[in-house]
């Protein structure tokens, strides 16, 4: 077996814990401060992570945007990010069991517990517990390894959609978290991929990567009648891409109503719906549908025991490609820029790099 | 404030047919842990096993070890971070034996009882159990029992649990089903009687000693069945379909549709019941493994498995939930345990409740279902 000079190509990063440890602080709305702080301490059962790099998502933007995520506020200053990957500098007593060594690299993403309180991995050094931190092989680059966390959401999206082969599945929204389901449903061999998004880039951009067929929801007028003209749209696109009777399985991953219903509409009798976007909390859903027609309706959040594993193991044997996704990395140092160009949205996924 | 004895006497395995009382030193307690003053303890046929053989399959023992895994107590004194289970000192509680590691793929995906580090009380590698006076769990292993749950009762839960896991839990028993349960020992009649708690409409208890199927009957069982004796010279496909036939044609039991058998539960490990239990299982029949015979490497009808698309599963233990219903069915009255303590013995006279647990008779003649050892004075 080979032996890489690094990471994919990449130089091997320095293993001394020294240097900076700059963290990407929220102090308040849309204001993030660089701080230095202290290399922290690597108590019993932790590993000592130098991070290399972070994915941003939509709730770490909400977090910056709004100073908040649906009822969760945050009330002190924050260190933002949880999508990190780094490298094993350092592994505290009663983590050898895992057989972690340093030098070896891995995905370390944090207890996801009290969002307030734990600060995150838009910094240089990370404590991680050992538990959490799961081994990535040097074949994936850094700039991809920060989209392995939502990556391992999309795999817990396929298991609670139960998707296999030779389904037929469309999925609302194509940003980063649409784009990683249609990547696992391709994976898994669905035949037929639906995109559907209002964006005629973003629908390009998902024909590109793993749909088979794309759509564009024309604007429901106002003297429309909700039901009628769902209807109606959903015969037309799905007479178009030959499912009259309907698709197996819809991905909501954008949150936003008319997509819900829509949805709703595309599903075949005893299809599955599933409810991974998060939008409003309170919407207007066609449940007379879901009786009718014995639907299976489930939401999903973050993923289970396995999920990193499996996903990882799909980007390690080729069968997700993350590198179209990563459409742009910023330095930990521009973190305020990455933020606003997540805002502008013209970007697919912008990853940050923590050490430069 | 509980005044906490100074002495722990223990009930300690040191070999083949090798055991002594010692006086271990009360455990310590940390985090989420709790003291549990012991109450009351079951003893089960692997606790005999280890008497008589020092190891069971892989488990080896290799230092002295204290006896006894099935036991009810009261919680004497809490870690500091055992409080938020709601556990306080005075609570009574079964005790759930089996220490996971909480963090393996098995523990965080819900099947906790196939934890590859599993620390299980009176099994090698562990050298303690609950045969003394003191008992150390984190607190979320400690179920409460209401007041009208006595500690024999909660002494038993260990082997409902098993119960519950292999009918519920596994076997998926449902409301009007049709069970057969081979093996009337135990776990068999717990198996038998959580079945009945779920609303099973036949309960067939299949056994060679017709005193057990005797008390199956009296107990929990609608229906029961002695096998005949194996004849010299007949081959043992032919005894076991024999047999199948022989337990449809008497109990008027169809081999499919309405009134088969829904679910069987293999309690005894014997080759032959495994074997007429694949014979009389409906098509797509759930079959459930439990007990652990002699030699579990044997020839089994996988023809009935196949051509009738039979799911089989292996069970071991518990996992979650199954404690909590256990404790349920029987709080709720579904399950009566009392009918199932047939002997009863003070701590000094452990060795004889093993003994009589193996001969199966105390030595009055009575038969034996459940010995119940009280805790050190």
């Amino acid at each position: 077996m080979t032996v890489t000079n690094g990471h994919n190509g990449q130089q091997q990063p320095d293993l001394q814990v020294a240097g900076s440890n700059l963290n990407v602080v929220l102090t308040g709305k849309e204001t993030v401060v660089l701080e230095d702080r202290p290399i922290p301490e690597c108590p019993k059962g932790y590993v000592l992570v130098k991070v290399m790099a972070t994915g941003i998502c939509g709730s770490d933007l909400s977090y910056y945007t709004k100073g908040g995520i649906g009822t969760t506020v945050v009330k002190a200053p924050l260190v933002l990010g949880h999508e990190s990957c780094g490298v094993i500098c350092k592994v505290g007593e009663g983590s050898g069991q895992f057989n972690y060594c340093v030098n070896d690299s891995y995905m370390a993403s944090p207890p996801t517990g009290e969002w307030n309180r734990l600060d995150g991995t838009l910094c240089q050094w990370y404590a991680c517990p050992a538990v959490n931190a799961v081994p990535v092989p040097e074949t994936i680059a850094w700039e991809q390894s920060g989209s392995i966390q939502p990556l391992a959401i999309a795999v817990q999206v396929g298991r609670r959609a139960r998707l296999r082969a030779h389904q037929t599945v469309a999925v609302f929204g194509c940003g980063p978290l649409g784009l990683l389901c249609m990547a696992v449903a391709k994976a898994y061999g669905a035949r037929k991929i639906l995109a559907v998004d209002i964006s005629e880039s973003r629908l390009k951009f998902a024909k590109s990567y793993a749909a088979t067929h794309t759509f564009s929801p024309p604007r429901r007028g106002q003297d429309d009648e909700i039901m009628s003209w769902n209807r109606q749209v959903a015969a037309d696109v799905l007479k178009e891409i030959g499912e009259e009777a309907g698709v197996d399985v819809v991905i909501e991953a954008s949150g936003a109503e008319p997509c819900m219903q829509l949805g709703v509409h595309l599903l075949r009798t005893g299809g599955t719906y599933l409810q991974a976007g998060m939008g409003a909390p309170l919407a207007s859903f066609p449940v007379l549908q879901i009786a009718t027609r014995e639907l299976n309706v489930f939401g999903t959040l973050r993923y289970t025991s396995g999920c990193f594993q499996d996903a990882i193991d799909l980007v390690a044997r080729g069968l997700v490609d993350l590198k179209p996704l990563v459409t742009r990395t910023f330095p930990l140092k521009q973190s305020e820029d990455a933020f606003k160009a997540v805002k502008a949205g013209s970007e697919i996924k912008i990853v940050i790099m923590n050490q430069q | 404030m509980v005044q906490l004895k100074s002495d722990n006497p223990s009930f300690v395995l040191h070999g083949i047919d090798n055991v002594k009382y010692e006086d271990r030193p009360v455990p310590e307690i940390s985090e989420d842990q709790v003291l549990i003053e012991i109450a009351k303890t079951g003893i089960c046929g692997s606790d005999v096993h280890y008497l008589k053989y020092a190891r069971i399959g892989a488990f080896v023992l290799e230092q002295s070890m204290c006896l006894g895994h099935e036991s009810s107590g009261t919680v004497v004194k809490l870690g500091p971070k055992a409080s938020k289970s709601g556990l306080k000192v005075g609570s009574r509680v079964a005790l759930e034996p089996g220490v996971s590691c909480r963090v393996c793929l098995h523990c965080k995906g819900g099947m906790y009882e196939l934890c590859p580090d599993m620390s299980f009380a009176a099994t090698p590698p562990i050298i303690y159990g609950t045969l003394a006076r003191y008992y150390v769990l984190p607190a979320d292993l400690c179920h409460p029992l209401a007041d009208t749950v006595s500690f024999e009762d909660g002494a038993m839960m260990e082997p409902l649990a098993v119960g519950v896991h292999s009918v519920h839990t596994l076997g998926k028993c449902q409301s009007d089903q049709n069970v057969i349960v081979f093996g009337a020992g135990p776990v068999g009649l717990l198996c038998m009687a959580v079945a009945k708690a779920l609303g099973a409409r036949r309960i067939i208890a299949v056994d060679i000693q017709q005193e057990r199927l005797d008390f199956a009957t009296s107990y929990v069982a609608t229906d029961s069945f002695l096998p005949p004796a194996r004849g010299a010279d007949e081959e043992p496909t032919a005894y076991t379909n024999r047999v199948a036939e022989l337990i449809f044609s008497t109990l008027d039991i169809p081999a499919r549709g309405k009134g088969s058998i829904d679910l069987a539960i293999e309690a005894s490990g014997a080759p032959t019941c495994i074997q007429i239990g694949m014979h009389v299982l409906k098509p797509a029949g759930t079959y459930v493994q439990v007990g652990m015979g002699h030699n579990l490497t044997l020839p089994v009808p996988f023809f009935d498995v196949i051509t009738k698309e039979l799911k089989v599963v292996g069970s071991f233990r518990y996992g979650p939930g199954d404690y909590p219903l256990a404790i349920s069915l029987v709080e709720r009255g579904l399950i009566d345990l009392k009918p199932l303590v047939t002997q009863r013995y003070e701590f000094k006279d452990a060795l004889e409740a093993f003994e009589t647990t193996r001969a199966g008779k105390d030595p009055q003649g009575k038969p034996v279902i459940k010995c119940i050892i009280n805790p050190p004075p």
